[in-house]
């Protein structure tokens, strides 16, 4: 099985602790998806970013973890919009707030 | 160039995946600096104290039973949700300071486009890693900037949480196969980090071979890795036997979650330890790594020279 060339979407969020402040450092993983992930978990940048790829259209569930807690988000993705020929790769939100 | 669609094809197994006197064929571990590590038990697992490898189902006859779907055998088993399945029965390890635990590495890698991603690795010799090919080669990930070889990975083995055994050391080369760098295929998602030092000397490192199928079915499978749901940086085992196996990959209901691409998918013999894929993918029913075959053998082989 080939990964596409181009992955149906891209997942970008931004982890926030209990008080709402960027968490940098928070580990963020794929926990359910449409399709077999790769089990590899990023690390969000110092403003707490971080950006995962969605090989396939489907509901992906993402779990994140940090010293200050736990938080999973859903999302979404429908797949990329317009013609084969000029399908982009569609950018859907999640942001997860720690508990 | 396209592949002609009438090219033909045959029932017969691709070749030279297996050794062809279906005899195995594999590389001996070594154990590193210290005492001789603990046997495994009557199950193929490790001896960790408080784990209990779970009691099988009952064992359905070919047609005895539920039986999967005929899509599985041209797919694989389902895809989808869930590296862990519950009931979620993987164990810490903390003794990593000894082997084989301290062959398993914790990896910090920083892609080029200078994200952050956590994996693991295992040694295979004094200064080889083996790992997915995903760790080291970030493939269509639809982010600018981000696929290609990545930028470094810092090297952990054997890490506990804030203790550090070895290391850390630093790499910044890799192995991998065009299977997985230029075509993105699952089946090929192996790779290797070059150390620049010979730090696998102290910590050990394990065997790996090519079975056969019929072998394989037999093994329980073992895997010691960093899941990114648990604290940072501590390590987790699980073990079961394995579910099914395809030309190029394995397939099993170990736990795993992200963080652990690229863990030893290994068996026990006597007191040997000896990886017979490298962990890839989490799937729906079960997770599934990438098969030690003769050409992913042989590679490794190379690699560790």
């Amino acid at each position: 099985m080939s990964t596409p060339a181009a992955p149906a979407g891209v997942i970008r969020g931004t982890v926030r602790d209990a008080a709402g402040a960027p968490v940098a450092g928070a580990r963020v993983a794929f926990a359910d998806g449409p399709v077999p992930l790769p089990d590899v978990a990023a690390v969000t940048d110092g403003e707490g970013r971080f950006a995962l790829t969605a090989p396939a259209t489907g509901t992906y569930t993402l779990a994140c973890r940090a010293d200050g807690g736990t938080a999973t988000a859903r999302a979404r993705v429908s797949g990329p919009a317009g013609t084969a020929a000029e399908a982009r790769t569609e950018d859907v939100r999640a942001d997860l707030r720690l508990s | 160039m396209p592949q002609d669609p009438h090219t033909p094809v045959s029932s017969e197994p691709p070749a030279d995946l297996l050794p062809a006197d279906g005899q195995p064929v594999f590389q001996p571990p070594g154990t590193g600096e210290g005492g001789e590590p603990a046997p495994g038990g009557d199950a193929g697992t490790e001896p960790v104290e408080g784990y209990a490898l779970p009691e099988a189902p009952e064992a359905a006859g070919a047609f005895g039973g539920p039986l999967p779907d005929i899509g599985e055998a041209s797919f694989g088993p389902p895809t989808g949700p869930e590296t862990v399945h519950p009931p979620d029965d993987r164990v810490q390890i903390t003794t990593t300071g000894v082997y084989p635990w301290r062959v398993h590495c914790f990896l910090e890698i920083t892609a080029a486009d200078g994200s952050a991603w956590l994996g693991t690795g295992w040694f295979i010799g004094p200064h080889t890693i083996a790992t997915a090919g995903h760790v080291v080669f970030i493939k269509n990930s639809g982010v600018p900037g981000r696929d290609g070889w990545v930028r470094s990975i810092k090297v952990w083995p054997g890490r506990n949480g804030g203790t550090a055994p070895y290391g850390p050391v630093v790499s910044t080369n890799f192995r991998s196969v065009t299977g997985w760098t230029g075509s993105g295929d699952e089946n090929y998602d192996y790779g290797a980090i070059i150390l620049p030092t010979d730090l696998g000397a102290q910590t050990g490192w394990f065997g790996f071979g090519v079975w056969s199928d019929a072998d394989l079915l037999q093994v329980t499978g073992n895997i010691a890795g960093y899941p990114a749901d648990k604290p940072y940086a501590t390590l987790w085992y699980d073990a079961r036997r394995i579910d099914s196996v395809g030309p190029r990959k394995v397939y099993y209901d170990i736990d795993t979650f992200g963080g652990q691409s690229g863990s030893s998918v290994y068996r026990i013999i006597g007191n040997d330890r000896y990886g017979v894929a490298v962990h890839a993918y989490g799937g729906a029913r079960v997770n599934s790594g990438t098969r030690i075959t003769t050409p992913v053998y042989n590679n490794f082989v190379a690699w560790k020279a």
